[in-house]
C-alpha cells in the first residue's frame, strides 16, 4: 500500500503536474467564487484541454478544481450573502453575519481550514478504505434513502430560529416548490403549467440565488446610501489557532457526515453541509446563537461540504458509480482517456489510480496556499460601498444564473425568488428550511415510491430492513428530543 | 384601414425579398453557427457534440459557437430551435426524447415532423440489459423464463419513465406476457448501484454499465441495439433473438424547418466528413455510444418512421398523455 | 413579540391557508394529472404538502391570535406610532428595484449583455447613494468588459 503510494508520488511529482494541479485549483476556487457558477462547470469546462495530456496529470488538474470550486463557493457565502454553490448555502447562515461583525477575514480563514482538513481526512479514507465504504454504501436501497431524507428533514427544526412554526411553513413551501415539473416516476406533468422549461422542476440555482442574494440586494436597495461608507466593517484579521482549536470537533463530526453522505449516491454537499451545521447546533452549548455569526457554524457547514469531494470519489474510484453530477463529468473524462474506474482499473491501471491518489493529496495542500491567498485577493470587497457591491452582486448573479444553463426563463425564476426571499425576510421567515424541503423532497418522494412499488404498497419495507429502520428510529429519537426541548424552552419563558 | 394595409405589405414584401436573400445565399456560412446542445455541459452528449462541432469548424470555416440549454432530456433545446430563423446559423442537436416520444407523452409547443429541418443522424446510444454477474440467469432465456414463472416478482431499474429503454421493457413484457416491476431512477447514476446492490433485479439502459461489465460485477444478457457491441461481441441483441425490437435512439443535428436545401446538403455533407474522422470515432468508442451517420434524407425517413413506430408502443403500454 | 408582528403573521397565515384551499381544490386537479398505476400516484405528495400547508397556517394563525387576547390587557399603545411614513418609503424603494431588474433582464434577452449592463449597472449603483459619476463610469466599465471577457471568451458562453 505504502509502496504504492511511494510510487504514485513518484509519477505524480513533476514540475508539470505540480503546475496543473495550481492551475486548477485557482481555477476552481475562481469558478466557486463567482455565484452560479460551479466547480461542475469548471470541469466540464477544463476536459478538452486535457484530452492530450497524461491522464495522471489531466486528474490532478480535474481534482484540484474539484477541490477547488467547493472552498470557492464559501467566500460569496461569507462576502455578500451569496452562495457560489448551492453546496455553500449553510455557510451563509453564520459567514455572512460574521462578515457584518467585521471578521470576514475570520469566516473565510475558518472556512479554509475546515475545507482543508476535512477534505484531507476523506482524502486518506478514499486510499485505504475506499472499497470497504462503498460495499456498505451500495447497501443503501430506495428504502434505506426514503427513511434517510425523513431523518434529515428534522433539521428544519434546528435552522427555523426563532418560530418552529414558520420554520415548517416555509419548509412546506420548498416542497410544493419541488414538486414543479414531471413526476419522477411516470412522467406526468405536476404544476408545469404548460411550459417546457419547468419539465425538469425549478431550478436549484435560481432558488439559490435568488432566495440569499437577490433577497439581499433588494433589502439593501431600502435605503440609500447617505455616506460613502462600507457596507460591512472592514474585515481585520483572519483566523487564529485558537478559532481553529475551538472548531475541531465540529470539524471532525462535519468530516465524517460528509464522507458518509458522499459515499451514497445521489445526495450531495447540500445536505451533507445541512445535516453538519445541524448536529453542530444540537451539540453546542450555544444552540440559540447560531445563525447570528458563530465561528462553528461556518466550520460545519464547509468541513460538511468539502468532505463530500473525497466521498463522491469512494464510489467513482472503487465501484465506477458517479454520486454527483460533478463525479458524473469526471466519470466522462476517464472514459475519454481510455480508463473505467472500479476495480479493474485499480487492477490493470494501479501506478495511474496511486499517482490520482497522490495528486489528491498534493491538490489538498496546495488548497490550502491557493485559499489564503484567494482570501487576501477577496478580502478588500470589505472596503467597498454598498453602493458598488450590491448592484455588482446583482449583475453577478444573473451572469452566473444565465452561465449556468443559458437560460432567459431561469434568471426571471432567479428573480420572482429574490422577491419571495425579501417577502419571507420582512415577515420573519426563516430561509433554509425552505431550501432544505426544496433540497430534500426530490430524493424523499421518489425512494418512498420506489419503496412501494418494490414491495407492493406495504410500508412494512421501511421497518423490516435495518438501516431504515435505524434512519426511522433516529427520527423519532431527534423529534422527541426536540419537543423536549422546545417544552423547556418555553416553561422557561 | 389603407395605411395599416399598406403596412402589411411593405412588411411582407420585406420579409419575401429578405427570405429570397437568404435561400440565395452562396456564400454559407459567411458568419459563426450557433449550435445549441440539448444536455449540461461535462456529458456525453455534450463532449460528442462539441468534439463534432470543433471538426466542423474547420470543414466549413467558421466558428461554431455551442451553447447548452438543457432540460426535458433535449426538449428544451428542441423548442428552442423550433422558433429559430431558418438561415442555416441556427442549429441544434436533435435527441431521442424530442424527436420521437415528447410528443406522444407531453403537452409541446412543437410537432417534431413539420417543425424541423433534418440535417444528419451522427451517431446512437447502446441500450441493454444487465443484472448481477453471480445471479442465477446465464442468457436472456434465463431471464425471461423466471420473469414468465414468477409473475410480479422481477424489479428492474432504470432511468426514466417513458425512455427508449423503459418501451422496449414494456414491449417485451406486452408481447410475452410478462409482469415486472419498473422502478424509475434518477440517472444510470442510481439504477446500477441500486442493482449492484441487489436492491432490482436487474438494469435496462444506456451503456454507462460497460465498466462494471467488464469487471465482472454484472452481466449483459441483452442488447437492445441493431448490432451486437464492440466491446461485448458475444452478447447477442434482441432482433437475433427474435424480436422485432430495436431501442429508438438518436444523436443528430438538425435545425428549424425550412432551411434552403443547398445549406442542407452542405453541411449534410460536412458532418458525414466528421463523422469518419478518427478523433470522433475513438471519442464515440470511448463514450460507448456508436457512429451511425445517416444523410439528411434518409434521416428525415427515420424519423417519420420511428415517431409513428413509437407513438403505437407509448399507446399500447399506457404511457400516452391525456388526450 | 409585538403585537403588530403577530398581526403580521395572522395575515401571511391567512393568505397560506387561502392559498392552500385553492391549491388543493383548484390547481392540483387542473395541474397535476395522475393516472394511478401502482404505488402512490403523483397527486399523492402534492396534496400532503397542501395539507401541511394548511394546518401548519391555521395553526400559526391560532397560535397569534392566541396570544394576542391573552396579553392584550399588558400592551399599551407604544407600538402603534410606527414610522409608516418610512415603511411606505421602504417598499417603494424596493419596488423600484424589483423594476429596474426586471428591465435588465428583457434588455439582456433583447439587446444582449453588452449593451444592456452599463447602463443598468449605472442606474442601480446610482439609485443605490453612489454620489460620484465617475466611479459609476468606472465600475460600469470595468465589471462589464471583465464579465463579457470571462463568459463569452474564457467560459466559451454566448452572451447573445
Amino acid at each position: 500500500m505504502f509502496q504504492n503510494i511511494l510510487e504514485g508520488f513518484h509519477l505524480m511529482l513533476t514540475l508539470g503536474n505540480l503546475l496543473a494541479v495550481i492551475f486548477g485549483v485557482i481555477f476552481g476556487v475562481f469558478m466557486g467564487a463567482i455565484p452560479g457558477l460551479t466547480a461542475t462547470m469548471g470541469i466540464a469546462l477544463i476536459i478538452p484541454m486535457t484530452y492530450f495530456l497524461d491522464p495522471v496529470t489531466a486528474f490532478a488538474m480535474l481534482l484540484g478544481a474539484y477541490k477547488g470550486g467547493l472552498f470557492g463557493g464559501s467566500i460569496p457565502a461569507i462576502l455578500i450573502n451569496t452562495p457560489g454553490t448551492p453546496a455553500a448555502a449553510a455557510t451563509v447562515f453564520d459567514g455572512y453575519p460574521m462578515a457584518q461583525q467585521g471578521k470576514a477575514g475570520k469566516a473565510m480563514g475558518i472556512a479554509l481550514y475546515s475545507s482543508v482538513i476535512a477534505d484531507a481526512f476523506t482524502t486518506i479514507c478514499l486510499i485505504f478504505i475506499a472499497v470497504q465504504l462503498a460495499k456498505i454504501a451500495l447497501k443503501f436501497g430506495p428504502p434505506e434513502y426514503a427513511t434517510l431524507i425523513i431523518f434529515s428533514m428534522t433539521i428544519v427544526a434546528s435552522v427555523s430560529g426563532k418560530s418552529l412554526i414558520k420554520g415548517l411553513l416555509a419548509a412546506t413551501v420548498g416542497f410544493l416548490f419541488a414538486i414543479v415539473g414531471l413526476d419522477p416516476m411516470l412522467s406526468t406533468p405536476r404544476f408545469v403549467f404548460g411550459s417546457v422549461y419547468l419539465f425538469d422542476g425549478i431550478s436549484v440555482m435560481a432558488v439559490m440565488i435568488g432566495l440569499f442574494a437577490i433577497s439581499e440586494v433588494l433589502i439593501q436597495a431600502e435605503q440609500k446610501e447617505k455616506k460613502s461608507t462600507t457596507y460591512v466593517p472592514v474585515s481585520k484579521g483572519g483566523a487564529t489557532w485558537e478559532d481553529l482549536k475551538s472548531c475541531l470537533p465540529t470539524i471532525a463530526r462535519g468530516s465524517l457526515i460528509g464522507l458518509a453522505i458522499g459515499a451514497i449516491p445521489g445526495i450531495g454537499g447540500t445536505v451533507s453541509s445541512f445535516l453538519s451545521y445541524s448536529e453542530a447546533r444540537r451539540v453546542s452549548k450555544h444552540p440559540e446563537k447560531f445563525g447570528t455569526g458563530v465561528i462553528q457554524g461556518v466550520a460545519a457547514a464547509e468541513s460538511g461540504n468539502n468532505a463530500v469531494c473525497g466521498g463522491t470519489l469512494i464510489p467513482l474510484m472503487a465501484l465506477g458509480i458517479p454520486g454527483n453530477s460533478t463525479t458524473a463529468v469526471l466519470l466522462g473524462a476517464f472514459m475519454i482517456h481510455g480508463l473505467s474506474p472500479g476495480p479493474a482499473l485499480f487492477k490493470e491501471h494501479s501506478a495511474t489510480v496511486y499517482g490520482i491518489f497522490a495528486g489528491l493529496i498534493l491538490a489538498n495542500i496546495v488548497l490550502m496556499v491557493i485559499g489564503s491567498l484567494a482570501i487576501k485577493v477577496f478580502s478588500p470587497v470589505t472596503k467597498l460601498p454598498k453602493s458598488v457591491v450590491f448592484p455588482i452582486t446583482a449583475i453577478l448573479c444573473t451572469m452566473g444564473v444565465y452561465g449556468f444553463n443559458s437560460s432567459y426563463f431561469e434568471l426571471g425564476l432567479m428573480l420572482l425568488f429574490g422577491v419571495i426571499g425579501y417577502l419571507m425576510r420582512k415577515y420573519d421567515f426563516p430561509l433554509a428550511p425552505l431550501v432544505i424541503g426544496f433540497v430534500l423532497e426530490p430524493i424523499g418522494e421518489r425512494a418512498i415510491r420506489q419503496s412501494l412499488i418494490l414491495s407492493g404498497g406495504s410500508p412494512l419495507i421501511f421497518v423490516t430492513r435495518p438501516i431504515s429502520a435505524f434512519f426511522l428510529f433516529l427520527a423519532v429519537v431527534s423529534i422527541f428530543i426536540l419537543s423536549s426541548a422546545i417544552k423547556k424552552a418555553k416553561s422557561l419563558n | 384601414m389603407k395605411k395599416v394595409i399598406l403596412f402589411a405589405v411593405i412588411l411582407l414584401l420585406v420579409f419575401g425579398i429578405s427570405s429570397l436573400v437568404l435561400s440565395a445565399d452562396e456564400n454559407w456560412p459567411t458568419k459563426p453557427i450557433r449550435l445549441i446542445l440539448g444536455s449540461g455541459a461535462g456529458g456525453s452528449t455534450d463532449m460528442s457534440t462539441r468534439l463534432l462541432a470543433s471538426i466542423l469548424e474547420k470543414e466549413l470555416g467558421q466558428p461554431i459557437i455551442c451553447e447548452n440549454k438543457s432540460g426535458g432530456t433535449g426538449t428544451v433545446a428542441a423548442s428552442i430551435a423550433a422558433t429559430q430563423e431558418p438561415d442555416g446559423y441556427h442549429l441544434f442537436t436533435l435527441q431521442t426524447g424530442p424527436a420521437f416520444l415528447a410528443a406522444h407523452t407531453q403537452d409541446i409547443p412543437f410537432d417534431p415532423l413539420k417543425d424541423f429541418t433534418f440535417i444528419s443522424r451522427y451517431a446512437v446510444w447502446q441500450y441493454g440489459l444487465v443484472v448481477q454477474a453471480d445471479s442465477p440467469w446465464n442468457t436472456f432465456q434465463d431471464f425471461l423464463k423466471f420473469a414468465k414463472e414468477n409473475p410480479g416478482e422481477i424489479s428492474y431499474g432504470l432511468s426514466g419513465t417513458g425512455s427508449p429503454q423503459h418501451l422496449v421493457m414494456e414491449r417485451l413484457g406486452l408481447l410475452e406476457e410478462i409482469e415486472w416491476k419498473a422502478i424509475p431512477f434518477k440517472g444510470s447514476a442510481e439504477s446500477i448501484p441500486a442493482l449492484m446492490g441487489g436492491h432490482v433485479n436487474a438494469e435496462a439502459g444506456v451503456a454507462k454499465w460497460a465498466p462494471q461489465v467488464l469487471s465482472g460485477d454484472l452481466r449483459l444478457l441483452v442488447a437492445f441495439g441493431a448490432e451486437r457491441m464492440k466491446e461485448f461481441p458475444e452478447v447477442p441483441t434482441l432482433k437475433e433473438l427474435g424480436y422485432d425490437i430495436v431501442a429508438p435512439s438518436l444523436l443528430s443535428i438538425a435545425g428549424p424547418a425550412g432551411i434552403p436545401e443547398d445549406i442542407v446538403e452542405r453541411l449534410d455533407q460536412a458532418i458525414k466528413k466528421a463523422v469518419e474522422d478518427p478523433e470522433f470515432i475513438k471519442l464515440i468508442d470511448r463514450l460507448r455510444m456508436r457512429v451511425a451517420y445517416l444523410d439528411h434524407e434518409e434521416f428525415a425517413e427515420h424519423v417519420k418512421k420511428a415517431y409513428k413506430e413509437q407513438g403505437e408502443i407509448i399507446k399500447k403500454a399506457g404511457l400516452a398523455k391525456e388526450e | 413579540m409585538v403585537n403588530d408582528e403577530k398581526k403580521k403573521d395572522i395575515k401571511i397565515g391567512i393568505i397560506l391557508l387561502i392559498f392552500s384551499v385553492i391549491n388543493y381544490n383548484i390547481i392540483i386537479p387542473y395541474y397535476v394529472k395522475g393516472r394511478t398505476l401502482s404505488g402512490l400516484s403523483p397527486i399523492f405528495f402534492p396534496k400532503l404538502a397542501t395539507i401541511f400547508l394548511g394546518i401548519f397556517s391555521l395553526t400559526l394563525i391560532l397560535s397569534r391570535w392566541y396570544s394576542i387576547r391573552n396579553k392584550k390587557e399588558k400592551e399599551d399603545n407604544k407600538g402603534k406610532k410606527k414610522e409608516v411614513g418610512i415603511v411606505s418609503y421602504r417598499s417603494y424603494r424596493v419596488l423600484i428595484t424589483i423594476t429596474i431588474m426586471s428591465i435588465y433582464l428583457i434588455l439582456f434577452k433583447q439587446i444582449g449583455f453588452l449593451w444592456a449592463t452599463p447602463p443598468m449597472l449605472a442606474l442601480l449603483m446610482f439609485f443605490f447613494g453612489m454620489p460620484s459619476f465617475k466611479r459609476i463610469l468606472f465600475f460600469c466599465i470595468t465589471t462589464t468588459v471583465f464579465l463579457f471577457f470571462l463568459f463569452e471568451k474564457g467560459l466559451k458562453i454566448p452572451l447573445n
